[in-house]
């Protein structure tokens, strides 16, 4: 019998970490860079740490960026079911960028992520897999649902949002890393980097679901906590994404690809191609005052032409009605 | 020390001065924490000065429309009125607050509205029962919670309650189990969850005919085989105890369950609170007793 390791996995907070590392993850951070790394991984017993390692030496992201850094990952949890592998950001997606940050040098590395449907956070972790992996690679789990709370500025204000309430756990860390699955999504039209981060939003304060985002209009909301919350870096997996009916619903979309960059806006623009959409159709990217043109985006790795594997879409659905790529 | 005596010693060691409990061992005060506290320690029976000392602090803390929620500067998140609103009827001296608590959730619930002729939603979108925040529309957690403290207050054939449990009874899905609030959007079926399924049968306990509730306690029952989280364990047991159920394991899931901290962590006040009250509300939480509060 396997036992646990003597360390827990689940942390109130992020105490052994430190704090008063300032407000990193609040601030833009490399945000003029739009290159997007493509690799291919066929399935999640493919080596991914070497091609997250891949990703990272084609943007440039090496030991004297990462050296020291707490990195948060945030995953996207938002309903697990156990062996539905094209729901939830695959555990092994998570084991291999924690293991090429440490390698790289990082302090630490935690997972924090506030399931967006689910209550009970343990379940989560359980169902989805996350739990054997944390617990094996001792990696914390902090749930943002219940974490501490501040309130930031809705510096945008696009929604009806006054101000956003967040988890303080995100003026601890110092490199935030949304680390999202290649979905299609009925109200969004695709949920990818930028999306991902409505599981920062504590159920505590926004419910399960996360309700008052919705009636505060989600491509506002979308476009808000990605304007106060700027991730650092962006990673999707597309090993099995989504399709039809996302981000819970739909069916597995083998695309094989894990895509990576600096920039969440123009990581999802890329993912949009890969999947068969036009990104500027996307609501939310389209209004996010970033260029994502493809001929803007420094594209490494794959050639999103070798890689693209249209996503269906599912008629009657109006956030999927024009977002098909037609040229 | 048995597991429940630990418990117990545990949920004591989250007091804070002022009587309210944090959600962790260092924490501020925190209302459904110290809610779950109060009642979770008034059932063990052994600490009525730390249960009272909890309700004086909930009570400190209620607005003047008898809300209590996550935390002054989050007014519109009033999800804990109703934990508060169950703790205030458990322990005597609280009839006033307890009643502000009724008052509260009989005048407040979800946004609703009439669907027509959408099809989006599978639910009907009129029903209303409560939210988890102000403005926005009910689900089933936190409708039962609200039903639940109607409930502890003998009013289960008030008007709210009525149409709680016609929501409740829309939202159930046809296989059984209830997701979170949804059944079908734009066409497909969701996914019945666990802990959703428990909450709303433990509110649903002997106001509604079995029959109508059949597929869903078979479902709960068969999951709960499988599930040793703390949450999910200690409704699902409370939410077959509102039907005269109770596995013979239940005990030493429980048990089991409490001693997963190793591998967890230190529970919140709340999930060990819910473990001690699971083991001890034999008949569900809606049999757990109030003191005479009328509204």
């Amino acid at each position: 019998m396997r036992k646990w390791p003597r360390r827990t996995i689940v942390k109130a907070g992020l105490a052994g970490v430190g704090v008063g590392a300032g407000w990193y993850a609040f601030n833009h951070f490399g945000a003029d860079r739009a290159s997007v790394f493509i690799g291919r991984a066929a399935n999640y017993q493919a080596d991914l740490a070497k091609v997250i390692e891949s990703g990272f030496k084609e943007l440039d992201v090496g030991r004297e960026e990462i050296r020291g850094r707490k990195v948060l990952l945030k995953p996207n949890m938002v309903e697990p079911r156990v062996g539905m592998e094209h729901v939830n950001t695959n555990p092994a997606i998570i084991r291999a960028a924690a293991q090429v940050l440490l390698s790289l040098g990082a302090k630490n590395v935690i997972v924090a992520e506030g399931a967006g449907h689910r209550r009970d956070s343990l379940l989560v972790l359980e169902q989805s897999g996350m739990s054997e992996v944390l617990c094996e690679d001792r990696i914390p789990f902090v749930d943002l649902n219940s974490a501490p709370v501040i309130d930031v500025e809705n510096v945008l204000g696009l929604s009806r949002l006054p101000y956003l309430t967040v988890p303080a756990i995100l003026r601890e860390v110092d490199f935030l890393v949304s680390v999202a699955k290649m979905k299609t999504h009925h109200w969004a039209g695709v949920t990818l980097s930028m999306k991902n981060l409505f599981g920062i939003m504590p159920g505590r304060i926004y419910g399960w679901p996360k309700n008052v985002l919705h009636w505060a209009g989600i491509i506002e909301s979308i476009l808000d906590i990605n304007a106060a919350v700027k991730t650092h870096f962006a990673i999707v997996d597309g090993v099995i994404g989504m399709e039809g009916d996302g981000p819970i619903m739909g069916t597995p979309a083998p695309a094989g690809v894990i895509v990576m960059g600096r920039q969440a806006e123009t990581v999802d623009a890329t993912c949009c191609r890969v999947m068969g959409f036009d990104p500027d159709s996307v609501d939310y990217l389209a209004r996010a005052g970033v260029n994502i043109t493809e001929s803007a985006i420094d594209q490494r790795g794959e050639e999103i032409g070798t890689v693209a594997r249209p996503f269906s879409l599912i008629e009657g659905i109006p956030a999927h009605a024009k977002i098909r790529r037609t040229s | 020390m048995d597991w429940l005596s630990d418990a117990a010693r545990q949920l004591k060691s989250r007091a804070t001065p002022g009587g309210g409990f944090g959600l962790h061992a260092s924490g501020e005060p925190d209302p459904a924490s110290t809610a779950w506290a109060a009642i979770a320690l008034c059932l063990s029976g052994d600490t009525r000065d730390l249960c009272v000392k909890a309700c004086r602090h909930l009570a400190s803390i209620q607005l003047p429309d008898g809300r209590i929620s996550v935390a002054p500067r989050y007014r519109h998140s009033y999800w804990p009125t109703s934990i508060a609103a169950i703790a205030f009827q458990l322990i005597p001296g609280f009839e006033t607050a307890a009643q502000k608590t009724l008052e509260f959730l009989l005048s407040n619930g979800g946004l609703h509205w009439n669907r027509g002729t959408d099809k989006t939603y599978g639910h009907d979108t009129s029903l209303p029962g409560w939210p988890w925040t102000a403005e926005t529309h009910s689900w089933v957690e936190p409708t039962a919670l609200a039903m639940l403290a109607l409930r502890c207050a003998s009013l289960d054939k008030h008007q709210r309650m009525r149409m709680a449990i016609a929501m409740m009874l829309d939202r159930q899905l046809p296989s059984g189990g209830w997701n979170y609030g949804n059944t079908t959007v734009y066409g497909n079926m969701l996914v019945a969850a666990p802990e959703s399924t428990a909450h709303a049968l433990a509110a649903l306990g002997r106001v509604v005919e079995r029959s109508r509730v059949a597929k869903s306690i078979d479902l709960l029952r068969t999951e709960l085989e499988s599930i040793r989280t703390p949450l999910t364990l200690s409704w699902g047991i409370m939410g077959l105890a509102a039907w005269g159920e109770r596995p013979k394991a239940a005990d030493s899931w429980l048990e089991k369950s409490f001693l997963m901290q190793e591998r967890y962590g230190a529970y919140d006040t709340c999930l060990l609170a819910q473990l001690v009250v699971a083991r001890l509300a034999r008949q569900g939480l809606a049999e757990i007793g109030g003191n005479g509060v009328r509204t």
